[in-house]
């Protein structure tokens, strides 16, 4: 009886153990199994670094640099204080206390780990190493570089982050690319030991990441150091309140430079104030005052309705129209003035004469094909453009001031690329910062696009004679002679604005401007030089006009352009 | 009763890939530490690798290069003349 009893014990306990057994190897297999490869695999994530964005030359306009994130584990740290102030003074030798007290209040918190310290260098970070201070810790990182600190600022833009940290491109050619420069996350999936060791023989799962696009420019890194130091000093020397310098090359529509100042350093931009992270040229608009006429002029030409030699019928003295009183800028008149002197001695009763030959219907078809009221689809994020007024909005006197640049806005971009038309023989070409993208191995050509053709080649040989004549005898002449560049055909505009401010203009607020192309005969680039409220001089031929020569003047050399005469 | 020829073959073929599998498995599993070391020497030489090639584009910088080229005493061209042939 007993050997019964134990025998049945022993065989309950041989069913529970099978059940339990059961259990575990059948109905929990599948949960046991992701535990203990949770245990074993390792899973890590590695990031696709972001492209890199290369001058037409190839050199490093904005690479990538490891960054280091300093950590401390305040209960493994013994003398804290003294700590905070040893890392301080290799970390922020001037403002080491501000430093030190803040690296103390983190440390003095109730943590096991504490993020001490963002973006150090590879140097900082191997000075703290040397103190060997048992507690800290880094955590690689990746950060934007720029070799050349705040070149072009706003031209390339800047990394920041999105709602949930990702690292995303705004303004500019980071904001612009930023689908084609970001990298993709592979992953890495690893059987390790016990000591945390790769197993060779053991699983193995990789998805390699991928970098970003790399993105060369049409950006001529010569050409963006000489605009950009001239423009810095000019901007200085005219006590204005901003500049921007464009220039392009006309028969492609590539962007060879393109700067402005006063601009930030995209490593440190929160350290600027916001309203510098836009990029003028492309993302505020401006009343292009004397500059435009040339526009004007073509039009006119271009339709036959006026001659170089067509003298001008209402230009004895100031015009009456709707109750506005049109001068000149100096408030001289010629009866007998002709077109090409209009130009010369930009003259605003001679260009209402044009206006007035146009009509509306022409000049409105003609404003929009220069691409007026419409983007140009350059490749920056920024990009904006005021709409031209509808056609049923405008008035005589809206007719009559257009035609010499007020009362209707532009972009600095829309305006280098309509003086482009001229120079080009009369394509409007998409403007391109970019010119290849580099995809792995393979290379990806952006080719030059025709927007339109708005004036015929013969029309652009008559007013660019018309623009060679207003620099040789206008008002900027001596700016020409003084840079040397007497033997040069240079066909170019003089333009002063004034600025509207609370629904009338402020005489001694204005946008001094020059835009001008050479050599006139076969131009190379089209250059547009613009200030904001220059005070040393209002007018564009004093503060424009003398830089756009200084530049020219290097490109000349630059390019092996020898005088024509 | 004696085997085919053909399966004592395969029989002597099949153990002696188990003892290689063993013997190799074996061998690499205590490889982990050099495998990892490799891993962490390449990923610092990557490190330098872009640390020097940072300083590179640091160095030839136009604005740097500007500064030295002051400093020893190269000035821009202030006029140019051209040779008519």
């Amino acid at each position: 009886m007993r050997f019964k009893v134990i025998r049945l014990a022993y065989q309950f306990i041989l069913i529970l153990i099978a059940l339990r057994l059961f259990y575990w190897q059948i109905i929990m297999s599948d949960d046991l199994t992701v535990m203990a490869e949770k245990q074993h695999l390792k899973t890590t994530q590695i990031e696709g670094p972001r492209g890199q964005i290369l001058y037409s030359d190839g050199s490093i306009l904005a690479s990538n640099q490891p960054v280091y994130e300093l950590y401390g584990q305040p209960k493994v740290i013994e003398e804290k204080d003294k700590v905070a102030n040893l890392v301080a003074k290799i970390i922020s030798p001037k403002d080491s206390l501000k430093v030190a007290n803040e690296i103390k209040d983190k440390l003095a918190q109730n943590l096991y780990w504490v993020a001490l310290y963002k973006n150090l260098s590879v140097d900082l970070k191997n000075q703290i190493e040397e103190l060997k201070i048992k507690g800290l810790g880094f955590n690689t990182n990746s950060a934007r570089f720029y070799p050349e600190s705040s070149a072009s600022a706003q031209l390339l833009g800047f990394i920041g982050s999105d709602d949930v940290g990702n690292k995303v491109g705004y303004f500019g050619i980071e904001g612009f690319y930023n689908k084609q420069l970001r990298g993709t996350s592979g992953t890495v999936i690893q059987e390790r030991d016990g000591n945390g060791l790769p197993i060779l023989s053991g699983k193995f799962f990789q998805k390699k990441p991928l970098s970003g696009y790399n993105l060369v420019l049409n950006i001529d890194r010569a050409v963006q150091h000489m605009v950009e130091i001239k423009l810095k000093s000019s901007v200085e020397k005219f006590a204005a309140k901003s500049g921007s310098v464009v220039v392009i090359e006309p028969k492609s529509g590539n962007v060879l430079a393109m700067a402005t100042f006063p601009n930030y350093d995209p490593g440190s931009y929160q350290d600027f104030p916001k309203e510098v992270y836009l990029n003028p040229i492309v993302a505020e608009t401006y009343e292009p005052g004397s500059t435009f006429k040339v526009i004007v002029m073509s039009m006119a030409i271009n339709d036959d309705l006026l001659k170089a030699d067509t003298k001008c019928d209402i230009c004895s003295g100031p015009l009456q129209i709707s109750g506005h009183l049109i001068r000149t800028w100096n408030n001289k008149y010629n009866s007998d003035v002709n077109m090409t002197d209009v130009i010369v001695h930009s003259d605003n009763t001679g260009m209402v004469f044009v206006s007035r030959k146009l009509g509306l219907d022409k000049m409105y078809e003609y404003i929009n094909n220069f691409g007026f009221g419409l983007k140009t689809n350059i490749d920056l994020q920024e990009e904006t453009s005021s709409s031209i007024r509808p056609k049923k909005e405008w008035r005589e006197i809206d007719l009559a001031t257009s035609s010499f640049g007020q009362g209707i806005a532009v972009t600095p971009m829309q305006m280098v690329r309509a003086v482009g038309v001229i120079a080009s023989g009369g394509m409007l070409m998409e403007p391109h910062i970019v010119s290849q993208i580099q995809i792995g191995g393979e290379t990806r050509k952006i080719q030059p696009r025709i927007m339109g053709n708005p004036i015929s080649a013969e029309a652009t040989k008559v007013i660019t004679e018309m623009m060679v004549q207003a620099v040789d005898r206008g008002e900027a002449q001596f700016y020409k002679k003084r840079a040397g560049l007497q033997g040069y055909k240079i066909a170019g505009k003089t333009g002063t604005a004034q600025i509207p401010v609370a629904g009338y203009y402020d005489e001694n607020k204005t946008v001094a401007s020059f835009v001008g192309f050479a050599p006139a005969a076969d131009p190379k680039f089209v250059m547009l030089v613009k200030y904001n409220e220059p005070t040393s001089s209002i007018y564009g031929a004093d503060t424009a006009a003398p830089t756009f020569f200084e530049i020219a003047k290097e490109l000349f050399l630059y390019y092996n352009i020898p005088p024509s005469e | 009763m004696r085997l085919p020829k053909i399966i004592k073959i395969g029989i002597s073929v099949l153990i002696i890939s188990i003892i290689i599998e063993v013997y190799v498995v074996n061998s690499l599993s205590s490889y982990g530490d050099s495998f990892s070391d490799l891993e962490i020497v390449k990923s610092n030489l990557e490190l330098e690798n872009q640390i020097l090639k940072n300083k590179i584009a640091t160095e030839g910088g136009l604005n740097l290069i500007q500064i030295r080229a002051s400093a020893l005493g190269f000035e821009p061209i202030k006029s140019m003349g051209y040779i008519k042939e």
